[in-house]
């Protein structure tokens, strides 16, 4: 049913499309991680005005599909005098959109941390900064730590969606290989393999990290 | 809950009405260097465009490559979705466009027709030889598969009577959905079902030609227009020594 070998001799091609897929992922995983977070403490902690504009981004970027998102950067920004090449303009539409999600997780997790804790902090003279640093974040980050395993799964299988302008990732290059072979179930079998391996490691680092923060 | 959703409505506005009035004056673009031709294709079209063992191969591909060579241009493919193709074109991503396109008036709205390379290629009606369709007559009321953008297949299909059109984003999904039994017939240019027909075994499909055919062109940017007689000058040289042929024949892509 499976053609082992056919996979086998896809594998230098398939190497430097995980290679891509990876790449993909880590550059939206950083954009996404690193606005997500600013972002959900603008929302739960800042200026009105910010948190307003925190949440316009957020129904901006969760309202529309991840694909017309991809699209309209590669083809729009270009319009404006910033061209991107394939893999950057995929790489930016998975991260904006993927700190949309982060910065509504962050936010509950900022929000979930008590008044009280918060009093004893300004009692005790942190500075704003401090308590940020110190108090909320730490919390924070081990309360929504399973979401944002989730929002990582999700980023990986999204960077698929990079191959509909271009970038030679997992699932372009496999469907490549079906335009030569026809083979469906060995060509979507291999698929569904990489990213479930790849998933599976996330997850596996996720517990691994869980246990670690948890209370002594 | 209203308001960000109002403030949103109205960035998405601004962005449309931008992007109107850029388009409204392509000089806008800064001119790319001229030595190099940017070229949008769709790689899961066999033989015209393919990837095989990780590199961009097929007629189309290795057409330009030559015409780049003999022209001293050199030739940058970007491989994607094609139904991206049109509109990288017409927001200055790519500058042509090699996807098998068939000239039709919707299209020349957007982009400009090189002269084809392909004018006549036949189009056939593939279907399972054990519930084989052997006359135009049956084709009616019968559930049909094709590509996206096969326009001279849309344009024949619109004149039977009760056809069901079944669409898929490439030419494999096509052929696999048809061999799964999920259609009657596969409508596709013959010079498309040609390397599925050597791949499998061409004795379980029975083939009907039918009363229409396609033309295959390259488009080109209409921000790009000096490319038309550019190409088109090349194309001429090739057809008129021999090498278009000879090139077609390479790809099995035969005229009728």
């Amino acid at each position: 049913m499976i053609n082992f070998s056919l996979i086998i001799s896809f594998m230098p091609v398939l190497l430097l499309a995980l290679g891509q897929t990876l790449a993909v992922t880590a550059c939206s995983l950083v954009v996404g991680f690193s606005l997500g977070t600013l972002f959900g403490l603008v929302q739960a902690r800042g200026p009105r005005s910010l948190a307003f504009a925190v949440n316009v981004y957020a129904t901006l970027f969760r309202g529309t599909p991840m694909l017309v998102q991809i699209a309209f950067i590669f083809f729009f920004l270009p319009t404006l005098g910033i061209a991107l090449s394939s893999f950057s303009a995929a790489a930016l539409a998975i991260g904006l959109n993927s700190a949309a999600y982060v910065s509504q997780i962050v936010r509950s997790g900022v929000n979930g941390v008590s008044q009280e804790e918060l009093d004893a902090a300004q009692v005790l003279g942190f500075s704003s900064l401090q308590t940020a640093l110190f108090l909320v974040l730490p919390q924070a980050l081990r309360n929504v730590l399973p979401s944002l395993t989730n929002e990582c799964i999700t980023l990986l299988k999204d960077s698929s969606l990079a191959s509909t302008i271009g970038v030679h990732e997992v699932y372009k290059e496999s469907r490549g290989l079906l335009n030569q072979s026809y083979d469906v179930v060995t060509v979507f079998f291999m698929i569904a393999a990489v990213y479930l391996l790849l998933t599976s490691i996330i997850a596996g680092l996720s517990h691994f990290l869980e246990k670690k923060l948890r209370y002594q | 809950m209203i308001k960000p959703l109002i403030a949103a409505l109205l960035i998405a506005i601004g962005l449309f009405f931008g992007m109107r009035t850029y388009f409204a004056k392509p000089e806008a673009i800064a001119a790319e260097s001229q030595r190099k031709i940017i070229v949008g294709t769709e790689s899961n079209y066999p033989p015209f465009e393919f990837i095989k063992d990780g590199t961009l191969s097929g007629f189309e591909i290795e057409l330009l490559e030559t015409i780049g060579k003999r022209l001293g241009l050199s030739i940058e493919f970007r491989d994607m979705a094609f139904d991206n193709l049109l509109f990288a074109a017409s927001s200055g991503q790519i500058q042509l466009i090699a996807a098998a396109l068939t000239p039709t008036p919707e299209r020349a709205r957007q982009v400009l027709f090189c002269e084809p390379y392909l004018q006549a290629s036949k189009i056939i009606a593939l279907s399972s030889a054990a519930r084989p369709l052997t006359s135009l007559a049956e084709l009616k009321g019968k559930t049909l598969l094709m590509t996206d953008g096969f326009t001279s297949g849309e344009e024949f299909i619109k004149g039977i009577e009760g056809a069901v059109v079944k669409k898929f984003p490439t030419i494999t999904d096509g052929f696999l959905a048809l061999k799964n039994g999920q259609a009657d017939a596969l409508v596709v240019s013959s010079t498309a079902a040609a390397p599925w027909l050597a791949a499998t075994d061409a004795a379980l499909f029975y083939s009907l030609v039918l009363p229409a055919t396609e033309a295959s062109a390259f488009a080109v940017s209409k921000l790009h227009p000096e490319l038309v007689t550019i190409i088109d000058q090349a194309l001429k040289a090739m057809k008129d020594d021999g090498s278009l042929v000879e090139l077609l024949e390479k790809w099995h892509i035969t005229k009728d």
